[in-house]
């Protein structure tokens, strides 16, 4: 018996696997970014920066695993109604950038 | 105990001010949802803002920790920071603003940043222009 397969077309233009994939690439820049700051431990620089440079990382790796949950998750959603936005998970990697950034101005201070 | 209770009152107050001074009202809170394409859009539009600002980030420490010493080095990595720091800072509260704009149907605020992002950059391409031009 094969399942039937669905007949509707719930997400034109394919919006929820575009968004998904922007959300990958920017974990993946966290990442990037993050280990920019984080081989700060090869110039024995203070501590800050590499435990900085590693909380962009795993804060990076975070959101790919939010991001595949959640890809899953709306796929239901989308066929049901309800609401697909997520001002926390916008609100932590805006916090997480800005934080970021703070860091790496304190890097580019140090002689 | 009924003051302990008060305290804690007056101190969630105040975190509940500074909170939406930092990042506003939440845009769920206002209008009725819009169609999902335009949330996703939006959040699309988010997320390459914040790539913008890492990229810019990740530029100017590139700038400072990876190039051999040059006079204006750290000025140059210095404006790419800032600028980055000025995207980043910005992002959430942009989100946040379109999204009550989809929600209660008036038109998307406009921004200056593009055009600021724009001056700053090419400030940056012509600085390091002039650098390698001017440097003997």
């Amino acid at each position: 018996m094969t399942a039937e397969r669905p007949h509707r077309v719930f997400d034109e233009g394919l919006q929820h696997e575009r968004t998904a994939l922007a959300w990958d690439r920017t974990a993946l820049a966290m990442i990037v970014a993050g280990a920019f700051l984080f081989r700060a431990w090869r110039a024995s620089l203070p501590l800050l920066f590499v435990v900085a440079g590693g909380l962009m990382m795993a804060a990076g790796g975070f959101v790919l695993v939010v991001a595949y949950v959640r890809y899953g998750r709306l796929h239901g959603v989308l066929r049901t109604g309800g609401e697909v936005t997520n001002p926390r998970l916008v609100r932590l990697v805006g916090t997480a950038t800005v934080a970021f950034s703070v860091v790496a101005i304190l890097r580019a201070l140090i002689p | 105990m009924g003051f302990d209770e008060q305290t804690d009152d007056a101190m969630h107050d105040r975190q509940r001010r500074a909170w939406r001074t930092i990042f506003g009202e939440d845009p769920r809170n206002v209008g009725s949802e819009p169609d999902y394409r335009f949330s996703f859009a939006n959040e699309r539009t988010f997320l390459a803002w914040i790539r913008t600002a890492l990229a810019l980030i990740a530029g100017g420490l590139g700038v400072e920790t990876v190039l051999p010493e040059f006079g204006g080095r750290k000025e140059l990595g210095l404006l790419l920071l800032v600028l980055g720091m000025a995207v980043a800072s910005t992002s959430y509260r942009r989100w946040s603003r379109n999204e009550r704009a989809l929600r209660t149907g008036s038109p998307l605020p406009p921004s200056n940043l593009p055009s600021l992002l724009a001056i700053g950059v090419a400030a940056v391409g012509l600085a390091a222009a002039a650098i390698i031009l001017f440097a003997e």
